[in-house]
């Protein structure tokens, strides 16, 4: 493994940044954030062995490093609404709002910071990480459906907190 | 729907923009030390074996070449020690040899050829058979300190028996009430 090292700091440069941000967008602190792409790296590099290389490297470290970091949350309890509740309402109402609304990537990822646990793994994990409904369901142990009414009711928050905590374009 | 597929698109499209935060230098170091155990404590295995690879090797050779080199003085010291007690022993075998030679000489001539005389010489002769076969001992192999003292110790045995041969024929020669106080050791 002597000679492994190098290359190990070679990867860890390559995707500690995109991971970090995934982890710190799922457990919503540094601290958490860090100790889960710690081990999340940990483990990858002395699993490298059972890599098979049919995925790319960085998705199935990105594997690793979701699961660790859901792991982390639901430790922490995290609790999801109910399916039935649907937000049809709110997508109706901001349908005609804000048309012509350009956004603000620092902006809007404090929004995103300021949502529920619930709320912000669904959307980001949709919305940023590429993970469709049913993938989103596996990894938290909820349905197809669940996750498709949490990320809307996520993204109706979103622009709430925008223009409401935010003054954001509103 | 068109708002709520703006933001999202935006959120989507601008993904990597995301990423805005760096991790500590301290999480890298981390997965290194924990990853490095691994190898320093094989390196310390290594550096281990080596040390007692070498230390054996030295044992072994010290061991081997020094107490080699004491053994070749020693054969030597015993050698210059067997010369010289080889030396010793000629020394003293002419000097008891002379001693002795007087002394029955003396003898003889004082007893003439007698039965007491027969005695003795039996003596003497018992002693020069062991004398002759420590001394066959000592040339031949063994010239060693305590042979050396095992062939002067029969030589002075036999001075002393004919001493004492001497002594009982001189108190011969006394008169009746002088030999009770003159006490004769053999």
């Amino acid at each position: 493994m002597t000679g492994d090292s190098s290359a190990q700091y070679e990867l860890y440069k390559l995707y500690s940044k995109a991971m970090y941000n995934t982890c710190l967008r799922i457990t919503a602190s540094e601290m958490d954030a860090e100790d889960v792409l710690q081990d999340s790296f940990l483990s990858a590099f002395r699993n490298l062995k059972n890599y098979k290389g049919t995925a790319a490297f960085g998705s199935w470290l990105k594997r690793i490093v979701v699961n660790n970091a859901i792991n982390l949350v639901k430790k922490r309890r995290l609790d999801f609404e109910s399916v039935d509740d649907i937000g049809q309402f709110d997508d109706r109402a901001s349908e005609t709002e804000h048309r012509d609304i350009t956004y603000d990537v620092a902006i809007v990822n404090e929004g995103i910071s300021r949502l529920p646990n619930g709320y912000r793994l669904v959307l980001t994990l949709y919305l940023i990480e590429g993970y469709d409904h049913k993938e989103i369901g596996d990894v938290l142990g909820i349905t197809e459906s669940t996750s498709k009414s949490q990320f809307n009711r996520s993204k109706k928050r979103l622009k709430e907190i925008l223009r409401e905590e935010l003054q954001y374009a509103g | 729907m068109q708002d709520k597929d703006k933001l999202a698109r935006f959120i989507e499209e601008n993904r990597q923009e995301f990423d805005l935060k760096e991790p500590e230098q301290q999480v890298w170091e981390n997965i290194e030390s924990k990853l490095n155990p691994v190898q320093t404590t094989t390196l310390w295995y290594w550096k281990a074996a080596v040390f007692l690879l070498i230390g054996a090797v030295g044992f072994l050779l010290t061991d081997k070449f020094l107490p080699e080199s004491e053994t070749i003085i020693s054969i030597e010291q015993q050698e210059a020690l067997a010369t010289s007690n080889l030396e010793k022993f000629e020394e003293l075998e002419v000097f008891y040899s002379s001693i002795i030679s007087k002394k029955r000489a003396k003898v003889s001539e004082e007893l003439g050829t007698g039965d007491m005389f027969n005695y003795l010489e039996g003596d003497i002769q018992e002693l020069d058979v062991i004398y002759k076969d420590l001394k066959g001992v000592f040339l031949e192999s063994q010239q060693s300190e305590e042979v050396l003292d095992r062939l002067v110790h029969v030589l002075r045995q036999k001075i002393h028996l004919l001493n004492s041969q001497l002594d009982i024929l001189e108190r011969d020669k006394l008169p009746e009430e002088m030999r009770k106080s003159i006490d004769i050791s053999m």
